[in-house]
């Protein structure tokens, strides 16, 4: 399990859990929940994140709150 | 189900219930969903032509009404959920509040996200017909919906529509004149286990839920529990209703890929803000307020002022109205010569950059550079609104997530962001001085004061900055009629704060230099102006006049430049110290009112006094150094 922000541009990874409570359900409301699929699409400062064909940027310092499982086969 | 749990609302404004309708009145009907996903496209298709577009009481939150035969639509910013998040999502539960059917329109892009807001409505115990928009978009990317069976599963009236191409419109409008809007019993099981025993009217209901899911909510867990489910439910329904293909990327995919990467989005940023210069700074002031001005000083004045004199003899009188800053004579020069065409241009261009979807990703590209002065990327949007207008800038400064945040851009805004008619006329000035060295200069040093007060406020104030999480719309050409319709009534609002001022201004300056008060400050502040900027004592008539307003001291400096007539009094070295100290001096009355009613009377006066010995200061020195470079 790696934070959000240590994902590489085109990875994949499955969410896993959020430091608090607070920003699980603020990433709730843009579609970001435990056990969604991202794509990392590219890392201009924040992370760009794909859900579905759906676009979200997420800071840097919130991209460290939120944990992932990277899809190793999926490179 | 039922159709309307609300039977009577003595707890909120709602005075149009059930019964009302069924006896023949108009139902307040609410279009709700998330940014971008065609609000404002179905709400003009929806309402022809008879729009009424004004701010929510206490925000700038723009808020459009129109009444039709089948009911008052009432358009709602795009908010990702009802609660306390930010203030479209507090204006959107307010009006939501008191409407008595919910239009919720969803994206087929984003459904997945989107029908987390629907649920939330479902919740709440709303009736709600569900608009599926933007299928095309969706279908060209290989995601296909069904909107039949998402209908049975939600237990609603779900249409799907291509607003832009007027697909659905109709459906709608029958929808609700029908009646098929529906309280559906498809609720979240845990909202029902929570409320679902207490016999709640519609609106306890919607506060009682309200509470729970807040920032501040006193359950925590039951919150998180709320979130999880709705989150479930939706899940499921999107992996039943969603079929994918793969499709290739289209042509706007790899326009956005451009803006995203650190290279090419920061050349495309270039690009666009030299296109800015070009447009506003050549063409408009230029060319258009060049020609606008002329015909003004030279035709409209002689005339007004003939008038003027036959009508009222009073020479005191005459002075005021038509005199050397009259009101009726140097205002409406200024006004309609000079800001309008300015004005028109700047929020043309920024409605273009706002809904071709690039904005939130101009945000994502200067994110990590805010984060260094305590703000993120989202503090791109009032800092652009900035230059536009100061006080419209400091307004927008509530779209950021903490006191702090604000507390920093509204310092910025009142100290280093020249408005609109301000920059046409530094940009003309510096163009007449030339080249890229001078443009270097002053742009360096409005940086460098910019990072300076970020810098410093950030370590200042206590408290954490708030972390940038924004949606990327889909890169779109915009729509024209959209496009005119939010740059013409930003031109409005900005003429009704305008003119008012400016005849104030000009008869206040009137007024003073009659009283002889101009030559005894111009005699107060010389050494200041004279020892300190080494600038011409009649530089101080500027100061008083960017008291009242910061672009009318850009004007008088273009006449003091000798840029209208040949009759300038300045020297190269003197017009870039002068543009500086002028797009550093205090915000106008106009922006330290707003900066007064937004931050308090502290903050106010500190910007004021703050911006007041930056640009001295700042003056004092480059007019001793940059002697030995220009």
């Amino acid at each position: 399990m790696v934070s959000l922000c240590e994902l590489k541009p085109g990875q994949e990874a499955e969410i896993s859990n959020f430091t608090d409570s607070s920003v699980k359900c603020n990433s709730q409301r843009f579609g970001l929940f435990e056990g969604g699929k991202i794509k990392c699409i590219a890392k201009p400062g924040p992370v760009i994140v794909g859900i579905g064909k759906q676009i979200i940027a997420i800071g840097n310092n919130l991209s460290k709150k939120i944990f992932v499982t990277v899809c190793e086969n999926k490179r | 189900m039922s159709i309307f749990g609300c039977k009577s609302c003595d707890k909120c404004s709602n005075k149009s219930c059930s019964e009302e309708i069924i006896a023949g009145k108009l139902p307040k009907v609410a279009l709700v969903g998330n940014p971008n996903v065609g609000k404002s496209v179905i709400f003009n298709a929806l309402s022809g032509f008879y729009v009424e577009v004004s701010n929510y009481p206490g925000t700038t939150v723009d808020v459009s009404k129109a009444f039709t035969e089948f009911g008052e639509i009432i358009d709602t910013p795009g908010a990702y959920s009802l609660g306390n998040y930010t203030d479209d999502e507090i204006v959107t539960q307010n009006i939501v509040q008191s409407a008595d059917i919910i239009v919720n329109i969803v994206s087929a892009l984003s459904l997945e996200r989107d029908l987390f807001l629907t649920q939330q409505l479902i919740d709440m115990g709303f009736a709600v017909i569900l608009v599926v928009n933007q299928i095309d978009e969706a279908e060209k990317k290989g995601i296909y919906t069904d909107c039949d069976k998402l209908g049975q599963m939600m237990g609603i009236k779900v249409i799907p529509a291509v607003a832009i191409r007027n697909k659905g419109i109709a459906e709608i409008v029958n929808a609700v004149k029908n009646g098929e809007f529906i309280i559906s019993d498809n609720k979240t099981p845990f909202v029902n286990k929570l409320l679902g025993q207490q016999d709640l009217s519609r609106c306890d209901r919607f506060l009682k839920l309200l509470e729970l899911e807040s920032q501040e909510s006193k359950n925590p867990e039951d919150r998180d529990i709320i979130c999880v489910e709705r989150r479930k439910i939706v899940n499921e329904l999107v992996d039943k209703v969603i079929s994918h293909t793969e499709k290739r990327k289209s042509l706007s995919d790899y326009i956005g890929d451009l803006l995203l990467n650190p290279v090419s989005g920061v050349i495309i940023a270039l690009i666009i803000l030299y296109l800015l210069f070009q447009t506003i700074g050549v063409f408009v002031s230029g060319q258009i307020v060049d020609f606008l001005f002329t015909n003004l000083d030279q035709k409209y004045s002689p005339w007004i002022e003939g008038l003027v004199k036959q009508v009222i003899p009073a020479p005191y009188i005459n002075e005021i109205l038509v005199g050397e800053f009259g009101a009726l004579t140097m205002t409406v020069e200024i006004v309609i010569g000079v800001l309008l065409p300015l004005i028109i241009a700047f929020y043309l261009f920024m409605a273009v950059l706002e809904d071709s979807g690039y904005l939130p990703r101009l945000a994502v590209l200067t994110d990590n550079l805010l984060n260094k002065i305590g703000l993120n990327g989202r503090a791109v949007i009032p800092i652009l609104l900035g230059f536009g207008c100061g006080a419209m800038g400091t307004i927008t400064t509530r779209i950021l997530g903490s006191k702090k945040e604000r507390t920093i851009a509204t310092a910025i805004l009142g100290v280093t962001i020249p408005c609109a008619a301000q920059q046409g006329i530094i940009i003309a000035l510096i163009a007449a001085i030339g080249g890229l060295k001078i443009w270097a200069i002053y742009l360096g040093v409005i940086f460098i004061i910019m990072a300076l007060v970020g810098t410093v406020l950030d370590r200042l104030i206590p408290g954490k900055s708030t972390d940038l999480l924004i949606d990327l719309p889909p890169i779109r050409l915009p729509l024209l009629f959209n496009t005119f319709n939010k740059t013409l009534f930003r031109v409005i609002n900005f003429l009704k704060e305008a003119i008012p001022l400016f005849a104030f201004s000009s008869v206040l300056i009137t007024i003073l230099s009659m009283a002889g008060f101009l030559k005894w400050l111009q005699q107060a502040l010389s050494p200041i102006v004279v020892h300190m900027l080494r600038l011409p004592a009649e530089f101080s008539d500027i100061f008083v006049m960017g008291l009242i307003r910061r672009d009318m001291a850009s004007v008088g400096l273009l006449g003091m430049a000798g840029l209208e007539e040949n009759t300038g009094v300045l020297t190269d070295l003197q017009i870039l110290v002068a543009s500086i100290v002028v797009t550093l001096f205090v915000p106008c009355i106009a922006a330290l009112i707003v900066i007064y009613k937004e931050r308090g009377l502290k903050e106010a006066s500190l910007v004021w006094i703050g911006a007041f010995i930056i640009s001295i200061l700042t003056g004092a020195i480059l007019s001793r150094i940059l002697q030995f470079i220009i």
